[in-house]
């Protein structure tokens, strides 16, 4: 079966518009495919290009000229050629909202809604009203869904978008980093809509966060954007994708001593942390290259581990 | 033209939800009705009122389930109900102006009707303009065309043709109020620089929008 949303060598390459602050970025060959049912956890440092990626998917960036490259699948959509298709089966929600501040909830529903195909206005509202934004009956000054959304909180505007997205029939849900500006009394309301988006195994849903641990409960598979470079020039690649398990059965944590640790050997070290009173380091798994007496005070990690320490830096 | 009936919709949207910019619409008819020949000296405060009513534009629009022209034909559909709701007031202007004879507008219309049909074309001309080089939609519209972040030209010219604009009108106020005597031969002069500026400005950007 074909996967819901495939993303194929995509190559993008953005440049700052400041002549004093030259800066380039690009997308490396990024390929990665979301199945139905499934989530998919993007994860990756500040600059790494996540961000980037998803602007790409939802096509904020276009893909134009010699450097941009690659192919965006939305089920049997081209995102090139057949735009309309591919554009109207994704949803998003996004830390950055592309809607105007200056409209309130409801004109955004009755301004956008009617050209995504089976949007209902009325889900729109009951939505908006589950989320606590819509409350029938109060006076038109205390509704915040008639406030224009500049004056409302980030994790107000983020319920909004998501309210949309629900509202029309689309198959793949965009989520940029929600889950820190949301509350915690709603969180688990949030989850459990993700849960049901896709329990029919019809669609999927695509999450990039910092909090890796809440990504850890709710992803099938992983996304990792790693970057490479200088201020000036950076470039973004597909560190790993693949499942969870795979990822931490690739790697160990070690703690022991400090000269243990640092008798190991340096291709193995992923990263370490050496002090008077306590040392560890990642290590990639090659059981038969651990020297023994290390091998029982190795340990599975977990992900927030294996990110911290590739990502901070090798061997350090 | 793709998107025209969903740009009248938004303007109404507008409205709809903002009761204060009916307020703002009532102020510029009556401004419109008024003033008669005067009207293109207070242009640039109808036009800046005007303003109250730009819808809104965002990324959003870039992730609207259309093609690229499709969006690109929305962007010029929402440029085109500010030049008709520009028109509008325009219209107010004339035919009140005209029945009224408000400030003497019939018979100059009747003493110079070449002027003031010029004079006339001019304001629209510049109005279109105006719109077409200052609105997000139409810098969209460019952008969408170039990379992201490159100028465009045709932006450039109307934004330096806009600060022209200002600059002749203040001249032409001055002339009217001291040299009574020079008024024709200012106007001929702004009106033929106005008057190319424009032309050029609008079939540069309708033909970016056919590509």
């Amino acid at each position: 079966m074909n996967p819901l949303f495939t993303c194929k060598n995509l190559t993008k390459r953005l440049e700052s518009k400041s002549e004093k602050d030259a800066h380039a970025y690009s997308l490396n060959q990024v390929s990665f495919s979301i199945e139905g049912g499934e989530v998919v956890g993007l994860i990756g440092r500040n600059g790494s290009g996540k961000t980037s990626l998803i602007n790409t998917i939802l096509g904020l960036y276009h893909l134009k000229g010699d450097s941009d490259g690659g192919e965006l699948r939305m089920q049997d959509h081209d995102s090139r050629s057949d735009q309309k298709e591919y554009r109207s089966r994704i949803g998003f929600v996004l830390t950055d909202t592309p809607f105007s501040l200056q409209k309130s909830p409801l004109e955004i529903g009755e301004t956008y809604g009617p050209f995504y195909p089976g949007f209902s206005m009325e889900r729109y509202k009951e939505l908006l009203n589950t989320f606590g934004l819509l409350t029938n009956g109060k006076p038109k000054g205390r509704n915040k869904a008639r406030s224009a959304i500049k004056n409302l909180s980030t994790g107000e505007v983020l319920k909004v978008q998501l309210a949309f997205a629900l509202s029309y029939e689309n198959k793949l849900l965009v989520l940029d980093e929600p889950i820190a500006n949301l509350d915690i009394d709603f969180r688990e309301e949030f989850y459990r809509i993700l849960r049901d988006y896709v329990s029919d195994e019809q669609h999927g849903i695509l999450i990039s966060s910092h909090n890796i641990d809440e990504l850890e409960s709710i992803s099938d598979q992983l996304l990792w954007i790693g970057s490479d470079g200088n201020a000036g020039e950076r470039e973004g690649y597909v560190k790993y994708f693949g499942t969870q398990e795979e990822l931490k059965e690739a790697y160990r944590m070690v703690e022991a001593d400090g000269d243990s640790l640092n008798s190991l050997d340096d291709q193995m070290i992923v990263g370490k942390d050496i002090s008077a009173v306590h040392s560890r380091a990642l290590v990639r798994i090659d059981e038969a290259r651990l020297p023994s007496e290390l091998r029982s005070c190795a340990r599975y990690s977990d992900l927030k581990e294996i990110f911290y320490y590739s990502e901070r830096g090798n061997g350090k | 033209m793709t998107g025209i009936k969903e740009a009248f919709r938004e303007y109404i949207l507008l409205m709809k939800y903002n009761p204060r910019k009916i307020l703002i619409l009532i102020f510029l008819v009556i401004i419109s009705a008024v003033f008669g020949k005067y009207f293109s000296f207070v242009l640039f405060v109808a036009l800046f009122l005007t303003s109250a009513f730009f819808i809104p534009e965002s990324p959003a629009d870039q992730m609207l389930p259309l093609s690229d022209r499709e969006i690109r034909s929305l962007y010029l559909s929402r440029v085109w109900v500010k030049v008709i709701h520009v028109l509008f007031f325009f219209m107010i202007n004339l035919v009140i102006g005209m029945i009224w004879n408000l400030w003497g507008y019939r018979d100059l219309f009747r003493e110079n009707p070449f002027m003031v049909v010029l004079f006339s074309i001019l304001t629209v001309l510049f109005s279109t303009f105006f719109f077409l080089t200052t609105m997000n939609s139409s810098m969209r519209l460019l952008k969408s065309l170039f990379y992201e972040g490159k100028r465009s030209v045709p932006v450039l010219i109307g934004r330096i043709g806009c600060v022209l604009y200002g600059v002749v009108l203040l001249l032409v106020c001055v002339t009217i109020l001291e040299f009574q005597g020079l008024i024709d031969s200012v106007l001929i002069v702004t009106d033929t620089i106005l008057l190319l500026i424009g032309v050029v400005g609008i079939l540069s950007s309708w033909k970016i929008s056919k590509r």
